[in-house]
């Protein structure tokens, strides 16, 4: 008889045990993949967010762009309001918009690579029924729409707290309703665009650096031009007006104290400080090309040369704008002790006696020196170096800030006022630091590389130079409010 | 007939068995050190993973209400920003206007945001100031270790520091690492703020 041995049971425990092995590894497996696919969901979803933010930023800067350089290639004109899904129809854009129209334009551009899709943005340019601002120049409002899409299935962020942030479009879309193919990511972003004049003269103070206030004057404005705004053509604070605008290339130093600036001020760099009496609007940036100055070329022959070191001459004579009277002074020209330069009109019942003076040195009035610049008459100082004026050294007969000018040329240079009475004069000195000290104020416009207020100067802006055959053109425009809308009106979420 | 006998197959010896035994069992503890090693590994990594989440929430949301404000505060740690009133009562966007100043506004009342750090949670406010209006409270994050603002040159950029302290259901305390730093800086781009 034949025996036989039998194992069923090992066997079965065995395949058991390596099946529930299998089982337990799959689930946990599977567990962490989908937790993975969960983080990795709402990863992309977070970065589609993000890019939506630069989708509407491009949009904006499309639209700034197009401002700037009235650059309208691909924009269409719509009569009506602004729609808050993406605009369609309308006419080829050749100009901005007027009131009742808005402008839009839109791109999609395509992501390559691992995990590419689509960046899509619109901007809509519109007045917002904005009025036109003192310089009679037009706001605008920008409204720029990303939308980027979310790779990645239709699901809800495991991040919960997520969804009240980025508000992901899953299958509808949340600002149109429509049915959507693939979730997307959309932000909008609104800014309001401040338009600022290429004239220089139709700002009170441009500067390519710091502004600095430490006295306790005030910085306005006025106009020789109206009787509304000033007293026999001249400031008076009672008919002051806020239009002292300025504009300052790189603020980085600017310090404003808390004085008191009538007008509004436009600036590229770090953010001015103390800026609470401030009476007009800030903003940023601030881009503009002020021209560098130059000496004057002439024609031998043309012009009366002396040599500088003091006061080469006591009395010169104005001939007409047509032909002025050209002097060169080789060297400083100074006027000490009680020295008396005499500017005489050649032609005292015409408006239009003018003089060019070329100082190749500095310019300089010290002690009781004084220059004595007849009515209707206008003078033009071109100096190489430094300019110091003080006292009351340099009466203004003429009592208009456009009939004594000042160039400064070159780099390094110092303009120093601190006198105690009104200086009426324009100032443009790129390249200079120009302090003001004193009991008297500065009267006219200025350009120049800085500017420091101390004592009790003030400085009054007339805004007859801003018309004084200039031009007013808008030279660009810059930040006056920027705003994201991240509301959800179907959920009744606002901020 | 003669039958063969099977008395060496049938079994193990005692000290085969508990060969036998003793290499199971430290396979089976080998297996199961490991297993809640990776678990714990996992844990982990799914703790970094939340912190994560949360540390982009919480920049994201500052860096948005910084960029949209009007100005900015610091007090007591708690940083406020006033943002313009953008919205009607039905939650449309409103038009903007000029201000004496010149200045555009929306609205006559602004709103004000705040963030500050309450326990373990972060918390993000929104206080409009128009009269009878509500505050909504929300938590945006957890885990939060520490908060802080620093309050230099508020008023072109806000410079916010969040430590999150991630904590692992498996393990005692804040875990291995104590936490992780997140910085975040942002300009303001109504720059026009004003102290």
């Amino acid at each position: 008889m034949m025996t036989t041995t039998r194992y069923p049971k090992e066997g079965g425990s065995v395949l058991l045990t390596a099946i529930l092995t299998l089982t337990i590894l799959s689930m946990i497996c599977g567990l962490s993949l989908y937790v993975t696919s969960q983080n990795a969901n709402a990863t992309s979803q977070t970065a589609s967010w993000q890019v939506a933010l630069s989708g509407a930023e491009s949009g904006v800067e499309h639209s700034y762009y197009a401002l700037n350089k009235s650059n309208w290639t691909g924009w269409h004109t719509v009569t009506g309001s602004v729609p808050t899904t993406q605009p369609t129809g309308g006419s080829t854009t050749t100009a901005a918009p007027t009131s009742g129209q808005y402008v839009y334009f839109t791109r999609t551009l395509q992501v390559s690579g691992e995990g590419g899709g689509t960046i899509k943005f619109w901007a809509t340019i519109d007045t917002a029924g904005l009025p036109l601002d003192h310089n009679g120049n037009q706001w605008y409002r920008i409204r720029a729409t990303g939308v980027a899409t979310a790779p990645g299935p239709p699901r809800v962020s495991n991040q919960k707290r997520d969804n009240d942030l980025r508000k992901i479009s899953l299958r509808t879309d949340r600002m149109s309703g429509l049915a959507l193919s693939t979730p997307q990511a959309a932000r909008m972003i609104e800014v309001i665009a401040k338009p600022n004049n290429t004239n220089l003269w139709s700002r009170a103070i441009t500067l390519s650096s710091y502004l600095q206030l430490n006295g306790t004057g005030v910085i306005d404005s006025f106009d020789s031009s109206s009787s509304l705004y000033s007293t026999g053509h001249l400031y008076d604070s009672s008919k002051h007006t806020t239009n002292a605008d300025i504009g300052i290339v790189n603020s980085t130093g600017s310090d404003l104290k808390n004085r008191y600036v009538y007008g509004d001020i436009t600036y590229s760099g770090p953010a001015l400080q103390r800026t609470s009496n401030v009476q007009g609007s800030i903003s940023t940036p601030f881009s503009t090309s002020i021209p560098a100055t130059a000496d004057p070329v002439w024609n031998a022959g043309t012009y009366t040369s002396y040599s500088g070191g003091g006061l080469p001459v006591t009395t010169v004579t104005a001939g007409t704008s047509a032909q002025p009277t050209l002097i060169k002074v080789n060297g400083d020209f100074d006027v000490g002790g009680s020295q008396v330069f005499t500017i005489a009109a050649g032609n005292p019942a015409a408006t239009d006696n003018t003089i060019i003076i070329w100082v190749t040195g500095s310019f300089s009035m010290s002690g009781s020196g004084k220059i004595v610049q007849a009515p209707n008459t206008k003078v033009t100082w071109y100096v190489d170096k430094d300019i110091t004026v003080g006292g009351d050294a340099y009466p203004n007969a003429d009592g208009y800030a456009s009939s004594v000018n000042f160039v400064g040329v070159g780099t390094n240079n110092t303009v120093t006022l601190t006198g105690n009475s009104n200086f009426l004069a324009t100032i443009d000195a790129p390249g200079y630091d120009v302090t003001l000290n004193g009991n008297g104020s500065y009267v006219g416009a200025l350009i120049a590389k800085s500017l420091y207020i101390g004592g009790s100067a003030g400085f009054h802006y007339d805004e007859a130079l801003a018309s004084n055959g200039n031009n007013n053109s808008i030279d660009n425009y810059s930040y006056a409010s920027w705003f994201e809308n991240n509301s959800e009106l179907a959920r009744g979420v606002t901020y | 007939m003669k039958t063969s006998s099977y008395s060496r197959i049938q079994g193990f010896t005692l000290i085969e068995a508990l060969m036998a035994v003793a290499c199971g069992s430290m396979i089976l503890a080998a297996v199961l050190a490991a297993g809640t090693a990776l678990q714990r590994s996992f844990m982990a990594v799914e703790g970094y993973s939340i912190a994560e989440g949360d540390q982009l929430r919480v920049s994201d949301y500052i860096a948005m209400d910084c960029r949209r404000s009007t100005s900015a505060a610091v007090a007591n740690n708690v940083l406020t920003l006033t943002l313009p009133n953008y919205y009607d009562n039905s939650g449309n966007p409103i038009t903007p206007t000029f201000d004496a100043n010149g200045n555009i506004q929306y609205g006559t009342s602004p709103v004000f945001v705040s963030y500050y750090a309450q326990g373990t949670d972060f918390i993000r406010q929104v206080a409009p100031s128009a009269v009878g209006s509500t505050t909504t409270t929300t938590i945006i994050a957890s885990n939060i270790d520490s908060f802080t603002v620093l309050p230099q040159d508020i008023t072109s950029s806000v410079t916010c520091t969040i430590t999150f302290a991630p904590r692992f259901r498996y393990l005692a305390g804040p875990g291995p690492v104590n936490g992780t730093t997140v910085y975040s800086n942002t300009f303001l781009r109504n720059a026009a703020a004003r102290q």
